[in-house]
């Protein structure tokens, strides 16, 4: 069953020129999906849309079966997704362990310790972290959430390849243990190898890679 | 919020500590404005009072020339009328009038000429009073009692005088001595021959500011008498006696002006007095009180503008450093108004230990500062007078009793109430400058804000 639905999305920037058209998918939990296209077709945009941080110029975004227009973006940013981004966004006065618990008061250390930190960084300044242990914090802190939809934008850009492996291995096993539902924009063949479903954003349109 | 708020406040301490020395800097000054202005309220109000809630009446000098030496005519039965007023709590009353001293010298200065010694050797000036503490001159500052008690109206035959003139001819409080009338003086125009034997109750001291021209102009050849003493000395009862003028107290809760206005509807000869509010005889004291309520004014409203100000700007610096921090709050599904009330928790974690701070600096600064102000005020309404004077020619005026007289101290110290006013009023400063620094980026959504921060 589909968690997260498109459904005659259409979206641009201006109003003659469509970067998203009447675009339709189904996302599903427990399953690692990776949406893949050149630059400037529109992923970081679809993104934004599934994560409610913009809204489209017709078509619905529906979480559950309810149109996450009329339920609130607030609520949908707050209770059904949890976002991890290229450059990490963390909160530079907060410890990883206070990032983390910005979503959930109650999060344990360990899933820190889990995703490779060590006892004696969780309790420092996110800043003096490497990219690497930073985006661990990242996704530590979507994995905590109680949101079933992960939702990332090219979570490993700022990356080298032995880390950003190891992070996307981290992010797919986790979000499985968890039924997570994790989509991931990205240009990374690795990335998009590593997921179970791989869309292509291509002509404005989102279809599975291969079709 | 809160943990996070004292998270930002604790950890950004360079961001916290200069705001708190802000807040502390324009807390402590308003707080030293308020106390000041209290200050000058308390001084102006309490031992200036009588001054400011108090008129005289006096001859119109357009069209009534007074007695034939130049002296107030007012009439006793108009001072009555006035006094019958229900607005009136009390009053006092003066007949100038000459006498001489018999078997006594009074003090002379060096400019006398053999006709003035004929007739004014040994002559003095009587001021009558019915209560002597009320008296212009007392009030003033100009004289001052410096042994013996101040005349009332049950006293008669009793007098003040100066002590340089007591110790001139070896008199001391208790002692008698005779008055005799002047037949010279031209207002002694019934030609009196009265001689009146008087005690003296007290003496004062105080000293001419300018030159005088006759020995009788100074300070120390005046005495200060009951009103039957002043008046037998021309022959003359209260009752009969024109007196030079009379100052009236207005009851604590009346409006001066609109006691005046109502008093102009008494059954009187309008045209031959003026009433003069008594402020208007104190210029400099005047003067000098509304320069230290500018003072206190611009330190309490410019510390506002300025903390409103610097404030503000300073919050805009930073929270266009946090706008990235906003858009992953955002991100996380944390509502504006919390994000909001994060921020109104940082500045209340600053300010509030900032306003106990100012309020024990202020507290051991009030005082001297207000000395300080008090200083500078009247250094430059001195200097202001003086200019003045000299440009008006107002050498004789200068005398006039109360001219330089100013505020000398104020107890300027911070009473808890102000803390209060300074916690309101800061506090919606504080409260409008991280609206402004905010608002146009708690207007925008998450999405503007990352794409602004890339």
């Amino acid at each position: 069953m589909s968690i997260l639905e498109i459904k005659d999305v259409t979206y641009g920037y201006t109003k003659l020129e469509h970067i998203l058209f009447e675009v339709n998918q189904n996302f599903e939990c427990g399953k690692f999906y990776a949406i893949i296209g050149k630059s400037g077709a529109g992923k970081s945009t679809l993104l934004s849309l599934l994560a409610g941080l913009d809204e489209p110029d017709s078509g619905e975004i529906l979480f559950e079966g309810e149109d996450i227009s009329k339920t609130g973006y607030t609520n949908h940013r707050k209770n059904h997704i949890c976002l991890v981004f290229q450059n990490y966004n963390l909160i530079d006065y907060l410890t990883p362990l206070e990032n983390v618990r910005l979503v959930n008061s109650k999060a344990s250390p360990s899933i820190l310790l889990d995703l490779g930190l060590e006892q004696s960084q969780i309790n420092r300044s996110v800043m003096k972290l490497s990219g690497g242990q930073q985006q661990r914090v990242a996704i530590a802190r979507a994995l905590t959430s109680s949101a079933p939809i992960i939702l990332a934008d090219e979570p490993t850009g700022n990356l080298d390849s032995d880390t950003a492996s190891e992070i996307i291995d981290i992010l797919k096993a986790r979000a499985k243990e968890r039924n997570k539902c994790v989509i991931v924009v990205t240009h990374s063949k690795e990335v998009a190898d590593a997921a179970d479903v791989v869309y292509e954003l291509k002509d404005k349109k989102l279809k599975k890679r291969g079709e | 919020m809160f943990k996070n708020a004292f998270k930002y406040v604790t950890r950004k301490s360079a961001k916290s500590m200069i705001l708190f020395l802000v807040v502390v800097i324009m807390s402590s000054l308003c707080l030293v404005g308020l106390s000041i202005k209290d200050a000058t309220n308390k001084a102006s109000n309490t031992s200036l009072g009588s001054i400011t809630n108090s008129f005289t009446m006096e001859i119109n000098r357009q069209v009534n020339f007074g007695t034939p030496r130049g002296a107030g005519n007012v009439k006793g039965k108009d001072i009555e009328k006035i006094c019958s007023s229900k607005d009136i709590d009390s009053y006092v009353k003066r007949i100038n009038s000459v006498a001489d001293l018999v078997d006594h010298d009074i003090i002379l200065t060096s400019n006398e000429n053999e006709e003035r010694l004929t007739k004014f050797k040994s002559t003095v000036m009587l001021t009558g009073v019915n209560e002597s503490k009320k008296e212009t001159k007392f009030v003033s500052g100009a004289y001052k009692l410096v042994e013996g008690k101040h005349l009332n109206s049950k006293d008669k035959h009793q007098i003040l005088m100066h002590k340089d003139l007591a110790a001139k001819n070896h008199l001391k409080v208790g002692d008698k001595l005779l008055l005799r009338s002047n037949i010279y003086d031209a207002d002694n125009e019934k030609g009196a021959d009265e001689t009146v034997e008087v005690t003296i109750k007290g003496l004062f001291d105080g000293h001419n500011q300018g030159g005088v021209a006759a020995a009788q102009e100074l300070y120390e050849n005046n005495l200060i008498t009951d009103l039957d003493t002043a008046a037998k000395v021309y022959g003359n009862t209260e009752k009969t006696a024109v007196y030079q003028d009379a100052t009236f107290f207005v009851k604590g809760n009346k409006d001066l002006d609109q006691v005046i206005k109502n008093l102009r509807k008494l059954d009187i000869n309008w045209n031959a007095y003026v009433l003069v509010k008594s402020t208007s005889n104190y210029p400099a004291l005047q003067k000098s009180i509304s320069g230290l309520y500018s003072v206190a004014n611009k330190m309490f409203i410019g510390s506002l503008i300025f903390a409103g100000i610097v404030v503000t700007l300073l919050l805009l610096m930073w929270m266009n450093a946090r706008r990235k921090e906003i858009a992953i709050l955002m991100a996380l599904g944390i509502s504006k108004t919390k994000i909001f009330i994060q921020f109104v928790l940082e500045l209340c974690m600053v300010t509030i230990p900032a306003y106990i701070f100012a309020y024990f600096i202020a507290s051991k600064t009030a005082s001297g500062l207000g000395t300080k102000v008090l200083n500078q005020v009247s250094t430059g309404v001195a200097k202001q007078i003086a200019k003045e004077s000299a440009s008006n020619q107002l050498g004789g005026g200068a005398e006039v009793d109360g001219f330089n007289k100013m505020l000398t101290h104020i107890d300027a110290h911070v009473e808890p109430k102000y803390i209060v006013y300074v916690i309101i009023f800061m506090s919606i400063v504080m409260l409008v400058a991280l609206v402004v620094a905010t608002t146009h980026l708690l207007n925008k959504n998450c999405k503007e804000l990352m794409n602004e921060e890339e």
